[in-house]
């Protein structure tokens, strides 16, 4: 409430005249009276009252908002906050309530009020509902200034008691306004850190539970426990449910706004600076732990950008800039990833006076370059501030920032831009964040690409090749075009759709074996030794347990940019190509077995089918396939049959057999497993993820290993062996 | 010290029981592109993506390629999973009887009749790989 009253005021000083802003202002001292003394606050209550009058002569037009009256406001603001917080832990005598009000102007005389307006309709249920504690009793240095009538609302909320002239607009804590507060307060729910943690620890007890359950299933049916819906649905709701209950967490990066906004207003203030505030992408969302350690770092960024950055309105104008600077914070998710960029159009940094402030402190800067130097700001005893002041000047701060940015997992950057200002950037690894990708194979292997850099896709288009480099033109430019595939050290398997990465002229066009989907992918940040992977920004649990990584697509541009392809051509490198498995899929109803087929062969896998059990055989005697998926009920030969065959022919006894079936008997079911097959999917549960889980499984178990690095999809891992959990283990 | 013993191509080696949380069968590993030999891949534990090391290969006893087990381990920050060839067994290691040479190596003991390497796990991966550096 006192945040919302601050920010509130500082929006004032900025619109004057903004009637709303001062209503809105006054609804929250009405509300923080009323609630103070409800609870026995009468020092809170008595502050707030006075604030009250104040705005209420602000509302009748009797006094101007001026920066003076902005500051003694503020002041009493933050007095309210720390006399809340101390009498919360029992100290409620260490703040100075009567020399904070002392701040506050007194009030305008007020005018006679018109017989109308008689004392008898005006209540103040805020005050009078709680009597005063002895030990909270008001000041009696300072004279209490007459009491801003409070109007009883009708049930409509109406207001026909007052003159507006004489009592403006009263504002209950039951009007309309305040029900639309508690309408937003109902939809949020304060809830301690703790007890999320608590909730996310147990969801993942939750998902070691179910991958035990998985395992005995798997035992009990001598199969892919995958291959049961219902526990394909389990494994799938347990992976939604991880993700919600960690995205709990998060809060939008604009809960700072207010306390940056302060800070900068203060400190220009302070300054004699005028300065605009400006705050973008405020509803990123960050881990709420992350940004609690960053509003420290963040406020002294923004200080530094006024006290540092801005000039003065006179050198301002001499510069030929507009007087009053502008201090920008804005905030962007980049893939898994947050950015936080902190600019200022002022002077820039003069590293010139960087390096000499640094060499003053016993550094050698002799051997540095221009970015090196740059970076001496961030070592503890550099500054270039000509006087220290209380807010800038020790050469202590940006040391913290960047300690405090770095236990947090991010860097901070800087670009420095001489004369016309300069930029802050933090960025910080997200846990968690739903990125728009488009889903590719490469090698063999689905790969997520942030849908943000990507502005189109095109087939295979006529090349030149240019000093050893790619070139196609599209749309009359020349756009470098890379292998995908080879620049991350995978094989490539021909002649792909393009994927065009930037916008001209700084496009770049990689090729990819096959565009697969395009849908939001639920992004991890990756962490500890993780987090330095070579283009990758993060990866994704799918909900089959599988995981999918995301590519860095700023680090696979930088790559590319100095990356020579090997001058194989496609065929020359077909004989290191590790083949995709080859699986058979044997079905009487064409119908399913372009399905399956369709299915396998966007996820990677070869594939070639057979009308029945017979024909089969026959394809199994010419080109042993990796896998065998059939369905019982065929003509000539049926599903049963043609696997007692297979495990009866001692050259493709080893090779995996899928059954997918619409028979849903157990005698049937049994029927199948007797006969030698691997795994059976029932057709009426049957779903793509459940067949490429399946398939993925069986093969992951007697693929070869070129194939097995090649894979695309994959499963969780079985445990087989609980141990206790160590000591301090999670 | 109760210690969990890996075999690692002919050699053995060792980790304290105490980091160990659970071994895994037949690790489903999501390769990572670029990654130095010493990283297999990435597995899925309970929905955090999880380091799987060559234990061979920072071990100096040879590539483990495709390994049918996994030991999850807490480092000092954060869980890596270790690759070996066997169902890995429990043991008590009493006193050394040689001391560790290589970074990580906590000491050779005598067990069974063959000598195994007890190693700091988190020491021997901090020495003998820096994923930063793309292969």
């Amino acid at each position: 409430m006192l945040e919302r009253m601050s920010s509130a005021l500082i929006a004032l000083e900025s619109a004057p005249d903004d009637q709303s802003a001062v209503d809105a202002i006054f609804r929250e001292a009405h509300t923080m009276k009323g609630t103070a003394g409800m609870v026995g606050m009468m020092r809170v209550s008595h502050l707030a009252h006075r604030l009250e009058d104040l705005l209420t002569e602000l509302r009748s037009g009797s006094r101007h908002s001026t920066p003076e009256l902005t500051d003694a406001m503020l002041k009493v603001i933050d007095g309210m906050g720390r006399l809340v917080a101390n009498t919360a832990q029992g100290e409620g005598a260490a703040v100075d309530d009567v020399e904070l009000e002392g701040l506050l102007p007194e009030p305008v005389p007020a005018q006679v009020p018109p017989a109308d307006s008689a004392p008898s309709q005006v209540i103040d249920h805020s005050v009078t509902a709680a009597p005063s504690p002895p030990q909270e009793a008001m000041p009696e240095s300072k004279p209490v200034a007459p009491q801003a009538p409070i109007s009883v609302l009708p049930s409509n909320g109406s207001v026909e008691s007052a003159p507006p002239t004489q009592h403006p607009v009263p504002v209950s804590p039951d009007a309309p306004v305040s029900h639309d507060r508690r309408r937003l307060d109902a939809v949020t729910l304060a809830v301690p850190v703790a007890r999320i943690d608590e909730l996310n620890r147990l969801v993942g007890e939750a998902s070691a539970a179910q991958l035990r359950v998985g395992q005995v299933l798997g035992l009990e049916l001598r199969g892919d426990p995958d291959a049961v819906s219902e526990y394909r649905e389990l494994t799938k709701v347990l992976n939604q449910l991880q993700e919600v209950s960690e995205r709990t967490r998060m809060v939008p990066i604009g809960t700072l706004e207010p306390i940056l906004h302060r800070t900068v207003r203060d400190a220009a203030r302070h300054a004699g600076k005028l300065v605009r505030w400006v705050i973008t992408g405020d509803d990123v969302e960050i881990d709420r732990g992350v940004l609690e350690q960053l509003a420290a770092p963040l406020q002294h960024l923004v200080r530094n950008s006024v006290g540092h950055g801005i000039e003065l309105p006179a050198r301002r104008l001499a510069l030929g800039k507009p007087e009053e600077g502008v201090v920008k914070v804005h905030a962007a998710q980049v893939g898994s990833k947050v950015v936080v960029s902190i600019t200022d159009d002022g002077s820039g940094i003069d590293v010139t006076a960087v390096r000499a402030a640094a060499a003053a402190e016993g550094l050698d800067v002799t051997s540095l370059d221009e970015a090196e130097s740059l970076r001496l700001i961030l070592r503890s005893g550099v500054s270039t501030a000509s006087e220290v002041t209380a807010e800038s000047g020790r050469g202590v701060g940006l040391d913290v920032v960047s300690s405090a940015v770095t236990a947090v997992r991010g860097r901070l950057e800087i670009e420095n831009h001489p004369g016309l200002g300069s930029e802050f950037r933090i960025v910080v690894p997200i846990p968690l964040t739903i990125v728009p990708c488009l889903i590719v194979a490469i090698g063999g292997q689905p790969f997520a690409l942030p849908m943000e850099r990507i502005t189109r896709m095109l087939g295979p288009q006529p090349m030149h090749v240019m000093g050893g480099r790619k070139l196609a033109m599209i749309d009359g430019q020349g756009v470098p075009v890379t292998d995908l595939a080879a620049l991350i050290g995978r094989t490539t398997v021909g002649d792909g759709p393009w994927v065009i990465l930037g916008t001209a002229p700084q496009q770049h066009a990689f090729r990819v074996d096959t565009v697969l989907q395009k849908r939001d992918v639920v992004v991890r940040g990756l962490t500890g030794r993780l987090r330095d992977l070579h283009v990758i920004s993060g990866a994704s649990v799918e909900p089959n347990g599988s995981i999918l990584l995301v590519l860095d697509v700023v680090a696979l541009v930088e790559r590319a940019n100095t990356f020579v392809e090997p001058a194989l051509t496609v065929a020359q490198s077909v004989e290191s190509v590790p083949r995709a498995p080859l699986v058979l899929v044997v079905d009487d109803s064409l119908m399913v077995r372009e399905l399956q087929r369709s299915i396998l062969e966007r996820a990677g896998y070869e594939v070639i089918t057979a009308n029945d059990g017979r024909e089969a055989l026959k394809m199994l005697a010419e080109q042993p396939p990796d896998l065998v998926v059939t369905d019982i009920e065929m003509p000539n030969l049926d599903g049963i049959a043609l696997t007692v065959s297979i495990r009866s022919h001692p050259r493709l006894a080893n090779i995996p057999v899928l059954i997918v079936t619409s028979r849903t008997s157990e005698e049937d079911h049994q029927r199948g497993l007797d006969a030698g097959a691997d795994a059976l999917i029932v057709k009426t549960a049957f779903d793509e993820a459940g067949l490429l889980s399946a398939v993925s499984r069986l093969l992951g178990d007697s693929r070869t290993l070129e194939s097995h690095s090649a894979r695309a999809a994959h499963t969780s891992s079985t445990p087989v062996v609980a141990l206790p959990a160590a000591a301090g283990s999670r | 010290m109760r210690v969990l013993i890996l075999r690692l191509n002919a050699d053995y080696f060792a980790v304290p029981m105490e980091s160990v949380h659970q071994v895994l069968r037949h690790p489903q590993v999501t390769s990572v592109p670029l990654s130095p030999p010493g990283l297999l891949g990435v597995l899925n534990v309970r929905g955090e993506i999880v380091p799987l090391f060559d234990t061979g290969l920072l071990t100096g006893s040879g590539a483990l390629g495709d390994p049918p087990f996994a030991v999850l381990v807490s480092g000092d920050k954060d869980m890596m999973a270790l690759a070996t060839l066997e169902l890995p067994t429990a043991a008590e290691f009493e006193a050394p009887v040689a001391p560790g040479v290589r970074p990580g190596e906590l000491g050779v003991y005598s067990q069974g009749g063959r000598l195994v390497t007890l190693v700091n796990i988190e020491a021997l991966v901090s020495s003998q790989l820096d994923l930063s550096r793309a292969s």
